[in-house]
């Protein structure tokens, strides 16, 4: 039974701050590299908050050409989504034997296009002062909806990749990433698809949203020391930091990856979902909501909170999240609590929002891979309300197994996943 | 594939025949029409003027949290009243372990709430020609013509989390797509959550609002909307859909744990299939897309084209998708092309809540026998649902 409940990991890929592609990205988060920093895309210097951590290094791909993403070549989301499923593709092995297209499948987690909003909005604003739509009309591009739509992402890569079988895509704020894997492992074991890729993909960083978080006080405003803005857990934490980038990765079934031979990377256990249902900005304070997803996905992997041995947290740096995961945690794993690692990555890469779940679930699978748990940047006075066994300062040599990955979003949709070691 | 064993016992749904169900259904046995002309914003400049609008809807008498209504997009607004009206034709004892129910919504989303960003971007105009706006001043000069809450109401994933405010409902959940397959791609998602024990019952559907100056000028400029302001799927000369508002929502659960309440169950989801067809953007106008989703749907279900004794169409009003579709259903069906049931001539096409929408009415006037439902939406997906009536509703 638990056999067929897992899927195979067997593809990985990543564009982060800290890096154009997972191996990068995962050597800096482990060398404690930190990629938050001034705005460098557009000029912050009159909003309260003028950091975040945006990606300045990609790679060069085919398909990114302008003729191939045609309009889209300026969304940011669809520019990481095909880096990131790029590298996981071609590592999985799926570049050089495609595997049937009505038998693999998609699920993306997405928000909307963020960057064309401001365009929409500009071509817009002749409308309220003209107090009249007609002179509106020729400004209209009208296929900036379906740029817009977060579906954009699945259509696109789904061209890219050929592929016919089932696609979904996963808006669910910050748990989109965590849920569009959890979705994939869901299709995986319905026998839905023997392939499928799965991830997440977000770009943030835009003034749009950097005004309407910073209205809600969600983000730091740490602008004269931003290396030291996003600090998870600690005591001194005022907020989470935008960021931007994309996760994917290949989940097979076993019996199709070991068909193919193909070498397997990891495997997906568990998946766990919630809503907090109490308000949009907010996660309770017991941490209801994230119990209940970790739970779940212990539940789901059939697997007791003793078998865990790391936990990649949400860690936002807000105080509200952080203290109510840290609660949350306490109470999903008990006695065990007080001795389970716990690493946030975001010290060091911000919050990568609706990829988030996706990069930070790959981050944890390295981390059983190689041994070594990523410590939470910025950790110097850890919240006495946090009170958790934190990996700090440098990373922590680990004979883990098994770890789950906490995604909490805007909106109360909460994900756990749970990885296992691969084989090689 | 879905496990074939949970069952519906209720639905809630406002449409623009109707409030709530009772206001719906008898809208739709009485054989009204609500399209009608665009009123929700000033579309003179538009060449495709009618809308199958929603005119009556007044959230704060409907809606629990009044403060909470200002935050709400029109679609999370139409998708917390049918969620509330699936509820409590569900009974009261339905939700008694609410915190367990799954959730799965398929919303429209406030692409952009044009008012608040309008009175933003107006503060924000530069000099000059070309692009006007001067957006490193939003803060400095426009921050407070900004609702702090803005950026998340037009997130779209708010309607799952206002419908769970609303309810309760706290378990496995997802906010899904937002496109015209996407409303039965909830109801098969909370399929498979009961039926894998994921979550003991939950609370599935779509909603959409999807009349709007974005939403016209695409749909329009995409050649699918119709310029005479009439959506007449499957006759010489349709010329296109009209934009509808609704929600539709379901509620699904175990055949014992109805039982055990004392529920009727009312339908059951027997199949689902999808197939994917990425190209230029719009609804597929492959046949053979209709027809992938159809066989699989079947197959799923365990069933072959002569179990079929409806076929509730996709039904566009746009010529050639409309030839797809009919090309599809012969080959499906082959001689034997069951009753056609078509609503988007009497409330347009709902988008996100379409496929919810059109299984709800099914499961509220059966066919007598098992109904292939179609859906598809422009991002190229084609998603098809076999439902089967249950007690009475099952009788020919």
């Amino acid at each position: 039974m638990y056999e067929g409940r897992r899927a195979a990991i067997t593809g990985m890929g990543a564009v982060t701050p800290l890096g154009p592609d997972l191996r990068r990205s995962w050597s800096r988060l482990l060398g404690g590299e930190i990629a938050v920093d001034r705005i460098r895309a557009w000029d912050p210097s009159q909003f309260p908050v003028q950091i975040a951590a945006e990606v300045r290094e990609e790679r060069a791909i085919e398909g990114l050409e302008p003729e191939a993403v045609g309009p889209h070549r300026h969304d940011r989301r669809i520019r990481f989504a095909f880096q990131a499923a790029d590298e996981a593709w071609r590592g999985a092995g799926l570049a050089a034997r495609p595997p049937d297209p009505a038998r693999t499948g998609l699920s993306v987690g997405a928000e909307a296009g963020r960057k064309l909003l401001q365009k929409v909005a500009a071509d817009y604003a002749c409308w309220r002062q003209e107090a009249s739509l007609e002179p509106v009309v020729p400004h209209i591009d009208p296929h900036d909806y379906p740029r817009l739509q977060p579906w954009a992402p699945t259509r696109l890569l789904a061209r890219r990749y050929g592929i016919l079988g089932p696609a979904r895509t996963s808006s669910t704020a910050c748990t989109s990433g965590a849920q569009a894997i959890g979705r994939g492992l869901q299709m995986s074991r319905r026998g839905d698809a023997d392939v499928v890729l799965a991830g997440g993909t977000d770009a943030l960083v835009e003034a749009f949203m950097v005004t309407g978080f910073a209205l809600i006080s969600a983000l730091s405003e740490r602008n004269d020391d931003p290396r030291r803005a996003s600090r998870p857990f600690d005591a001194d934490r005022d907020g989470f930091v935008l960021a931007e980038g994309a996760g994917f990765a290949v989940l097979e079934s076993e019996a199709h990856a070991r068909a193919r031979g193909a070498s397997i990377l990891g495997w997906l256990t568990g998946y766990g979902s919630s809503l907090n249902a109490y308000r949009i900005t907010d996660s309770p304070p017991d941490g209801n909501g994230a119990y209940q997803a970790m739970r779940n996905a212990l539940h789901d992997a059939a697997l007791a909170p003793e078998q865990i041995g790391h936990v990649n947290a949400h860690g936002t740096s807000t105080v509200m999240n952080d203290l109510s995961e840290s609660r949350a945690i306490h109470r999903a794993f008990g006695a065990h609590a007080s001795h389970l690692p716990v690493s946030s990555n975001k010290g060091q890469m911000g919050h990568l929002v609706a990829a988030a779940g996706a990069v930070e679930t790959l981050f944890a699978l390295c981390s059983l891979r190689d041994g070594l748990l990523p410590a939470t940047a910025n950790l110097d006075h850890p919240d006495p309300g946090c009170d958790l066994d934190h990996v700090r300062g440098e990373p922590r040599r680990s004979d883990a197994r098994r770890a789950v990955s906490n995604s909490f979003g805007f909106g109360g949709s909460n994900a756990t996943l749970v990885v296992e070691r691969g084989e090689s | 594939m879905i496990e074939p064993g949970p069952v519906i016992t209720a639905v809630g749904m406002i449409t623009p025949l109707g409030l709530d169900r009772d206001a719906s259904l008898a809208g739709w046995r009485a054989g009204r029409g609500a399209v009608g002309s665009i009123e929700r914003f000033d579309a003179s400049a538009f060449p495709w003027p009618a809308a199958a609008e929603i005119r009556d809807f007044v959230p704060r008498k409907v809606l629990p949290d009044r403060k909470a209504i200002k935050l709400m997009s029109p679609p999370a607004r139409l998708a917390v009243a049918a969620a509330l009206d699936a509820r409590r034709n569900a009974g009261d004892e339905a939700a008694e372990d609410a915190e367990a129910g799954g959730l799965f919504v398929a919303a429209g989303y406030e692409t952009i709430d044009l008012d608040s960003v309008l009175r933003m971007m107006a503060a924000c105009r530069g000099e000059g020609d070309g692009h006007p706006i001067d957006v490193t001043r939003l803060w400095s000069d426009a921050r407070y013509r900004m609702n702090p809450l803005n950026a998340l109401k037009i997130l779209p994933n708010m309607a799952l989390a206002h419908v769970s405010i609303a309810t309760g409902l706290r378990g496995a959940n997802s906010a899904i797509g937002p496109h015209g397959a996407a409303g039965l791609q909830a109801l098969a998602d909370a399929n498979r959550a009961v039926a894998s024990g994921e979550a003991p019952f939950a609370l599935a559907g779509g909603s959409d609002s999807p009349v709007n100056v974005f939403m016209v000028s695409y749909f329009g400029a995409e050649g699918l909307l119709s310029r005479s302001g009439n959506c007449r799927p499957f006759e010489d000369g349709a010329d296109g859909t009209v934009p509808g508002e609704a929600a539709a929502m379901l509620w699904i659960e175990s055949p014992a744990r109805a039982a055990s309440r004392g529920a009727t169950p009312l339908a059951r989801l027997r199949g689902f299939g999808q197939a994917h067809r990425p190209g230029a953007y719009g609804p597929p106008r492959d046949p053979d897309a209709y027809l992938e989703a159809g066989r699989s749907a079947l197959a799923n279900a365990g069933m072959v084209g002569g179990d079929i004794r409806r076929w509730v169409t996709d039904g566009w009003g746009v010529p050639e998708i409309d030839r797809s579709e009919t090309a599809a259903a012969e080959r499906l069906f082959g001689d034997a092309v069951p009753t056609r049931r078509c609503g988007k001539g009497r409330y347009g096409h709902c988008f996100a809540a379409a496929g919810a929408l059109e299984v709800a009415i099914s499961v509220a006037e059966p066919a007598g026998g098992p109904e292939m439902i179609w859906s598809a939406g422009v991002d190229g997906t084609v998603a098809a649902a076999v439902l089967e009536p249950l007690g009475e509703g099952g009788r020919p």
